[in-house]
């Protein structure tokens, strides 16, 4: 009987500790949703062609190495997020086309 | 359970094992190593879930059996006991209390269940198979090792592309910031693709040994990879995803070549490295012109510049690296010469011994804003 309950407690505090760790994840995926929201709005007023006009191809280089040079990837793995760790083989792959 | 064998021999296999054993899990079973009786021996598994090793080992087997006994307290044990046999057995009224002696020194250990522990990753029976021999493959992983992410924001570059076509087997990795390739010929025809998670390569890389006559066979499937050692298995699931196109980042044509002495250019550079890092920058700045000039430089700490004879073709150039970036390849060139080409001062530098173009590296510059 005690070991039941020993190893019901012990359930009970496992889940507590892993409910705790999903609260705490939970908030930082909010805070993360809010960046992002953010960042792509930014993102989308700073791409010209974005908003229905398609500028010429040129263009949109240039869009592509302002956005580059302003520190956010360019390239398909990880297009529109903050180059935190400095330059990207792909990115400059992308720009030397 | 009733086995014995060489103190020496267990204390070696165990610590292979250990590596994959899980330092922290809720599940004890997996902070623990399954050992298992079988006909020509005993058999140590241990895994985090991520990647397992098994390890077989010569033992007199006496009763057959399998327990779980923890990882740690069973390595450390075996460790500080003296040279010699060591007999271990299950107590017959409790299987999972295991009784270890050797000479006049006697432990109990308490383990867990054997159907507690997971099962290992196996590749399924239609995986293709690779025969690799064993010097030439830990070669081609410690040169490319070294370019796996290692931070988790690009899963699919905390993995080393494995992939053979045209009867060659090519090994690539790349951490965004710089690319290491590799190839070398392969007999089979046949065509495959896999993403190896950098932990099993670095895992691999330590228990492969140098030696020509040996041959690895490497089983591939959908999901997992298991490398067939000399007694040892490393399972290890595969990183999901497609790996990027690296061929298009690789640039064909420069503005820049130089051939230099590669031993020179790495002496230059770690010369270098030794201002820079202690100014913290770890930048140094290369003058590409007659010859190559290294320049490091670290306010407070000092300035070192260091001329290195060099063939110039092209354009000169002033251009600035990570120098651990350059000297990570370094470490891997064992030519006399080395080729560097460049396309400016912004773009990847590619580094490649003079006479060897199955292998080569590409380190983006540092601008400096």
């Amino acid at each position: 009987m005690d070991e039941n309950i020993q190893k019901l407690e012990d359930t009970l505090e496992e889940f507590y500790v892993a409910l705790t760790k999903l609260k705490k994840e939970f908030s930082r995926l909010a805070m993360e949703i809010q960046r992002l929201e953010k960042e792509n709005k930014w993102l989308r007023e700073q791409i010209p062609g974005l908003a229905g006009n398609p500028e010429p191809y040129k263009e949109g280089q240039n869009a592509l190495a302002r956005l580059y040079h302003e520190g956010f990837h360019i390239c398909h793995l990880q297009y529109g997020n903050l180059r935190t760790e400095g330059e990207c083989l792909f990115c400059i792959a992308l720009l030397k086309k | 359970m009733h086995f014995v064998c060489e103190k020496n021999v267990l204390a070696a296999a165990l610590g292979i094992v250990q590596r994959a054993v899980a330092t922290k899990s809720p599940l004890p079973a997996l902070k623990g190593v399954l050992l298992e009786t079988e006909e020509s021996g005993l058999v140590l598994s241990g895994t985090n879930l991520e990647f397992g090793i098994k390890c077989s080992l010569q033992a007199k087997i006496i009763e057959h059996g399998a327990v779980v006994l923890p990882a740690k307290l069973l390595t450390e044990f075996i460790r500080k006991m003296p040279d010699g046999m060591i007999d271990a057995s299950s107590h017959s009224d409790n299987p999972l209390n295991i009784n270890i002696a050797c000479g006049n020194i006697k432990f109990d250990l308490s383990g867990y269940p054997a159907e507690e522990f997971p099962k290992l990753a196996e590749a399924s029976s239609d995986a293709a198979r690779l025969a690799v021999e064993e010097g030439l493959l830990k070669e081609m992983f410690s040169q490319t090792e070294v370019a796996i992410a290692r931070d988790e924001t690009r899963p699919i570059l905390t993995g080393l592309l494995l992939e053979t076509e045209a009867n060659k087997l090519k090994l690539v990795a790349t951490d965004g910031h710089r690319l290491a390739f590799r190839q070398a010929a392969y007999a089979d025809n046949t065509e495959l693709k896999a993403v190896i998670p950098g932990k099993a390569i670095r895992e691999v890389s330590k228990i492969l040994e140098d030696a020509q006559d040996k041959k690895v066979e490497i089983c591939l499937d959908d999901t997992c990879v298991v490398f067939i050692m000399d007694g040892i298995v490393l399972s290890s699931r595969l990183v999901e995803g497609k790996y990027p196109p690296y061929q298009q980042i690789i640039p064909t044509d420069f503005k820049t070549s130089v051939v230099a002495d590669a031993q020179a250019l790495q002496a230059a550079l770690e010369r270098a490295e030794i201002i820079v890092r202690e100014g913290g920058n770890n930048l140094v700045l290369l003058q590409v012109d007659q010859g190559i000039t290294v320049i490091g430089a670290s306010q407070d700490v000092g300035r070192v510049e260091d001329f290195v004879p060099a063939e110039v073709q092209g354009e000169p150039l002033e251009i600035r690296f990570n120098v651990r970036l350059l000297l990570d390849c370094f470490h891997n060139i064992k030519d006399q010469q080395v080729h560097l080409d460049f396309t400016g001062p912004y773009s990847p530098c590619m580094i490649r011994p003079f006479e060897n173009h199955n292998y080569l590296h590409l380190v983006l510059p540092v601008r400096l804003s």
